[in-house]
């Protein structure tokens, strides 16, 4: 919609009304994005206010209750403690998502300092943090939380910690690539020909450019990370009981697979149907930046 | 990214998964996982030692030669020769002990036919067997026996017998070849449980020419004069055993005078329960260690079932006396009565462990106190009565109580990868539950078994970390007791002792026991330690350690010798 | 001649880079290793005769010897390093064997399955991409979910789940541990999706790019069928990128193979790992992470080879 502008006598875009772009917006999105969202609200309250959707306490021994199937009373049966395993999975929310976004957040953090210092350190810098890189990528992620979580014990934080250094790698080569062809790119090259200094020019053109593609990275990687902390944990590595974490509740649940599967197959669903919705939401807002969405399928 | 998440499609695709893997898994198990607490069959009462219930043997009962044992054991151990229990299941197959141990503590000749105590009871001459030979072919003499002691107890980390250290290294004085089959132990003091101790796993005699090779060939393919020997250790998968065709040392309650019937056994590892049981059920293996207590009652439908009860000292909770809370006695007692643990047992394990109230002595062995068992039985107004008279009368927003401003937090570590089920895991569980309606935060803490033996005196490393600890110490004797309660072991404070408890009299009755030889006073002073602890309730009483195996009907003579539980293959066979 | 040397070139410096990748690993792996109890000699005793007892002087001098733990860590890290030039991994504190020894009795199973498992991988991922991408249809559309949840599934949840439907309820294979092919299938079908999965959305949005070029549609008008325009023009560029992520992949198998290994009962390094981890036996855990990071070093120079070979743009350089 343009429209003269008087005061300068160019054509000027104007934008149309607050609530026309919010609707213009709403119909952009696919409705399988809308499901996805819904998902990760409902384990997001899961994991901050879970006495919202617990069904009965997620702790309560109830010896008379053990192994029971599904049904009205128990809808994702009970364990072999007679613990409601709805409820414990919604318990164990807090706990997996707080390793998750944790383990992700520090994975990129450090993915960040190092291909921050990659990107913009020289031909040196370069050259010695990428080979930094190839060595984190050389350590097998369940290699290194092994090994880290033996020293300083098994625990949330260490789990956070190891989970986090062990997948920084593939994330600081993708921000260095960004950094990379951000700072060769044709805008950076004029502001640089306009007389810029070099740190606006960080601040204001590469960085916020090369960044933009993290938020698509966190969501993916909160889904990885959550699997990678429940292999730690079936491993044994993981939180002690009666933590319902849910690698632990999966490292539990196997013993009993063969007479109550539904305590090894409801957590492992929980994690996928996580891991999923994330995803899903991750390659969308990825699709978006990168002005790639296709909005012919619902 | 091009590709835009084809959203609707994904959800659908995502429930179709979900529902194919909940109806598959679903549609397979058996759900006999309700099972209540076993009376499955006959397990008798808890003064046996084996039992044998579920299925008979079935087919003839004539031995035939022939065939080979599949084993599913659980845990790899990282030597074929060495003083851990898991190691012993699998030595015995391949070497021998100077005697055997029979039922109710009594010892039967093994590779010793005949022995004399002198009166001081300082001295004993063992003869030995003629005509034997280690399967490397050398002969058994009083000296290959000699070399055997004497690498126990060096320092030389390949050989050295921490288990023999324990039991006798205070008392140990030498072994000499007085003649070429004869053999004289001497002690320093008289120690009434020498024979018991000689007759243990971890006191098997190895060819001396063997261990000669060094520590490698040792761990890895030990030499002894067993019924079967070491062919290939396959690590990771199994150990191949073969028979040993020249065997002529069967001990003196051996069920047939013979080589063994069967060829052979494969000895495998299969560190998963599930997998592992599921192996006895799909003909692949013979003989299954450790049947998950899920699958208890239902083994007993189609499987014999051996188990066996060790004795000793029982897995049992031990508390810190030195620091923390329960510093006090009345904190002790409170956190006794806090918890039901005969119903706990029964619940977690579902019938495949039975309880074992006195954290003292475990019920199979002699001499043990049967008026003990039910101390402390579940009584929390009892409880609450205590802890109000320590003062710790205070609670915190989450129930517990405190004093002072801190909190009734009681910290119980169990060793990663040590033998804890899920099934130990689900018992602490219970009692967690229970203590905290009297008032107790119990935390459980995993770690790993490096760290639970690292930093400072074994045990105490942890130390000022820990309130209370799960273990064991089995024996078949009462002199078990002694490893625990003793106060020093080779001059150094006995950090077996987690409880930190001492007085002269707990430290006299030890050695009163040791030393007597008079079967009323060894009762008297058996009884007095075990009512000792349990009156001051250092040690609360959880189960027995057992063994148990679930044999096909088809394999014969399978069974647990009276010394930790390992089985005896020598005497089995394939029914046709 | 020159284009053989260039290559000689190319290798020699890739494996340099490959040496020092390798040389700082076990560094890093020492140093984690160093950071752990200081008294070794008293656990590794201990831990063996599974008692607390603290071992006599004399036992603890025999343990300080053989492993040289009494030695500065500055000196222990001198000869670490010299043992590993020569191919030397040390002595494993348990095992009395030597660590490549252990690893090398165990570690053909770990690396068949690995590589098993990345094969169907790419069958599984370029199957289904050469037969949906770009199109929009039902299968298409199963074909994207498909890929999206396996990419987001637990190995060893996936795996239990295959073992108790296929194994203990049908019976089509058997369920410990075995050798040969049928021992495989389970494990590498656990191992498969995983990658198969990532991997597929990267062909595919490789792939879905491709066809747009005009190249393609050049070939059509030519009258190529469209099958044969997937399969011999489009797949090739997209690929590319599907190749560099196999070499990320053999790091990410290794992972999973620690925890397929274990569900499956399998032979393998990764069960001697956690073992190892367990008691604290330092060598065979560094000697495990060392040779696993020089696969790793190996994979990804023979996938920067094969790049060369099967991007066309750089074959003419």
């Amino acid at each position: 919609m343009s429209a003269l502008n008087p005061s300068f006598g160019e054509f000027v875009e104007e934008r149309p009304a607050l609530s026309r772009r919010a609707a213009a917006f709403a119909r952009s999105v696919p409705f399988g994005i809308w499901i996805a969202s819904l998902v990760v609200a409902l384990f997001l309250i899961a994991a901050i206010f879970p006495q919202l959707l617990e069904t009965t306490n997620p702790y309560n021994i109830n010896l008379a209750a053990r192994f029971s199937a599904p049904s009205a009373a128990h809808l994702l049966g009970t364990d072999q403690l007679g613990r409601d395993v709805f409820s414990r999975i919604v318990a164990g929310t807090g706990e997996s998502l707080s390793i998750g976004f944790g383990a992700t957040g520090i994975a990129l953090a450090l993915a960040l300092a190092l291909g921050l210092l990659a990107g913009l350190g020289g031909k040196v810098g370069d050259a010695i943090v990428s080979r930094l890189i190839d060595v984190l990528f050389a350590f097998p992620v369940l290699f290194l939380a092994l090994m880290v979580v033996t020293v300083y014990g098994a625990s949330v934080t260490t789990t956070m910690f190891a989970v986090g250094i062990g997948t920084s790698a593939g994330y600081a080569r993708m921000i260095r690539g960004q950094l990379v062809a951000v700072r060769d790119a044709g805008y950076v090259e004029a502001a640089r020909a306009i007389g810029h200094r070099k740190t606006k020019i960080v601040w204001q053109h590469i960085l916020p450019n090369a960044l933009r593609p993290l938020i698509a990275l966190f969501t993916l990687g909160v889904g990885n990370a959550v699997i990678w902390a429940s292999g730690i944990s079936f491993l044994g590595l993981g939180v002690a009981p009666p933590s319902p974490e849910w690698g632990a509740q999966l490292a539990a649940g196997r013993d009993y697979t063969t007479a109550a599967w539904w305590l090894e197959v409801m957590p492992g669903l929980a994690i996928v149907l996580l891991a999923v919705s994330v995803t899903v939401i991750g390659r969308h807002i990825q699709a978006r930046l990168e002005g790639t969405v296709r909005t012919t399928l619902l | 990214m091009k590709n835009v998440a084809r959203n609707r499609w994904k959800a659908v695709s995502l429930l179709l998964v979900a529902g194919a893997a909940a109806l598959t898994v679903a549609g397979c198990g058996s759900s006999s996982a309700g099972a209540s607490s076993a009376n499955a069959a006959s397990v008798s009462a808890s003064t046996a030692l084996q039992t044998t219930s579920g299925v008979p043997a079935s087919g003839s009962n004539t031995p035939t030669r022939g065939g080979t044992i599949n084993v599913a054991w659980e845990q790899e151990p990282p030597c074929l020769y060495g003083e851990w229990v898991q190691i012993g299941y699998l030595s015995q197959q391949y070497l021998e002990e100077l005697v055997a141990s029979g039922p109710k503590g009594s010892v039967v000749p093994w590779l010793a036919t005949s022995w004399k105590v002198s009166n001081s009871g300082k001295t004993y001459t063992f003869q030995i067997r003629p005509n034997v030979k280690f399967t490397d072919g050398t002969p058994l003499t009083a000296q290959a026996v000699v070399d055997n002691f004497n690498s126990w107890f060096t320092s030389n980390p390949a050989t050295y017998n921490g288990y023999a250290e324990s039991e006798i290294g205070d008392v140990y004085k030498n072994a000499v070849a007085t003649g070429p089959l004869t053999v004289q132990v001497n002690l320093n003091q008289p120690y009434y449980y020498l024979l018991s101790v000689l007759s243990q796993y971890a006191m098997g005699i190895q060819s001396p020419k063997a261990m000669s090779r060094g520590a490698t060939a040792e761990c890895q393919d030990p030499v002894g004069t067993g019924p079967f020997t070491v062919v290939k250790w396959n690590h990771g998968v199994d150990v191949i055993l073969k028979r040993n065709p020249n065997y002529n040392s069967w001990p003196a309650d051996a069920v047939h005078k013979g080589p063994a019937y069967v060829n052979g056994i494969v000895w495998k590892f299969i560190a998963d329960d599930t997998t592992r049981y599921a192996s006895l059920e799909s003909g692949e293996n013979d003989v299954v260690y450790n049947v998950p207590a899920v699958d208890w009652a239902s083994a007993h439908q189609s499987y014999q079932v051996l188990q066996y009860n060790t004795g000793g000292n029982p897995y049992r909770l031990q508390l810190a006396t030195q620091w923390g809370p329960f510093t006090s006695l009345q904190v002790r007692q409170a956190f006794a009565y806090g918890m039901n643990r005969p119903q706990a047992v029964a619940a977690a394990y579902l019938g495949s462990r039975e309880y074992n109230g006195n954290g003292a002595l475990g019920a199979s062995t002699p001499t043990y106190d049967a008026a003990l068992a039910n101390n402390y039985a579940y009584n929390p107004a009892e409880a609450n009565k205590l802890l109000n008279e320590a003062g710790w009368t205070g609670r915190n927003a989450q129930g517990y109580r405190t004093k002072d401003g801190k909190e009734l937090t009681i910290v119980l570590p169990y060793g990663l990868d040590m033998n804890v089920t899920q099934d130990d895991l689900s018992f602490f569980q219970i009692i967690q539950q229970e203590e905290k309606r009297v008032g107790f935060n119990l935390v459980l803490q995993s770690v790993p078994p490096a760290t639970f033996f690292s930093s400072g005196a074994g045990w105490p490393g942890i130390k000022d970390k820990f309130n209370v600890l799960p273990w064991y110490w089995v024996g078949r004797t009462p002199d078990a007791m002694h490893v625990v309660w003793a106060p020093t072991i080779q001059g150094q404070p006995n950090v077996n002792n987690v409880t930190g408890y001492q007085t002269p009299q707990l430290a006299s009755l030890i050695t009163d026991l040791d030393s007597t030889s008079s079967a009323t006073l060894r009762q008297k002073y058996s009884y007095e330690i075990q009512n000792l602890v349990v009156k001051n309730a250092l040690a609360l009483g959880i189960s027995p350690l057992e063994v148990n195996l679930a044999v096909t009907p088809k394999l014969h003579d399978v069974w647990l010798r009276d010394d930790v539980g390992e089985p005896v293959f020598s005497d089995a066979y394939f029914s046709k | 001649m020159r284009r053989a040397l260039q290559q000689a070139g190319w290798l020699a410096k890739r494996l340099i880079g490959g040496i020092a990748v390798v040389w700082a690993t076990a560094t890093i792996v020492f140093l984690l290793q160093a950071l752990t109890e200081t008294n070794r000699a008293k656990s590794i005793i201990q831990q063996q005769s599974g008692s607390a007892l603290t071992p006599s002087k004399g036992t603890l001098d025999a343990v300080n010897r053989k492993f040289g733990l009494t030695e500065s860590v500055f000196h222990q890290y001198i000869s670490y390093i010299g043992g590993l030039a020569h191919g030397n991994l040390g002595v494993s504190y348990f095992q009395h064997d030597a660590v490549t020894s252990v690893i090398s009795q165990q570690i053909g199973p770990t690396l068949v399955l690995l590589f098993v498992a990345l094969a169907l991988a790419w069958i599984i991922a370029v199957t289904l991409t050469v037969l949906a991408a770009g199109r929009d249809n039902v299968f298409s559309r199963f074909a994207t979910g498909f890929q999206l949840v396996a990419a987001s599934l637990p190995t060893y949840w996936v795996g239990t789940i295959l073992l108790v439907v296929f194994a203990l309820d049908l019976g089509w294979f058997q369920v410990e541990g075995a050798s040969g092919i049928s021992g495989l299938v389970l494990p590498a079908i656990t191992l498969a999706l995983p990658v198969a999965g990532f991997m597929g959305q990267v062909i595919e949005d490789e792939f879905v790019s491709v066809l747009r070029q005009p190249f393609i549609t050049s070939a059509r008008s030519r009258g190529m069928g469209d099958l044969g325009v997937r399969t011999r023009h489009a797949l090739r560029h997209a690929i590319l990128p599907a190749l560099t992520l196999s070499g990320w992949a053999v790091g990410y198998l290794f992972s999973g193979a620690v925890l397929v290994e274990s569900v499956f009962a399998r032979p393998g390094i990764g069960s001697i790992l956690v073992n190892a981890v367990n008691e604290g036996d330092v060598p065979v855990v560094s000697g495990i992470v060392v040779v696993s990071a020089a696969i790793y070093v190996l994979a990804n120079i023979a996938v920067d080879a094969a790049y060369v070979v099967v991007d066309p743009r750089l074959k003419s350089r």
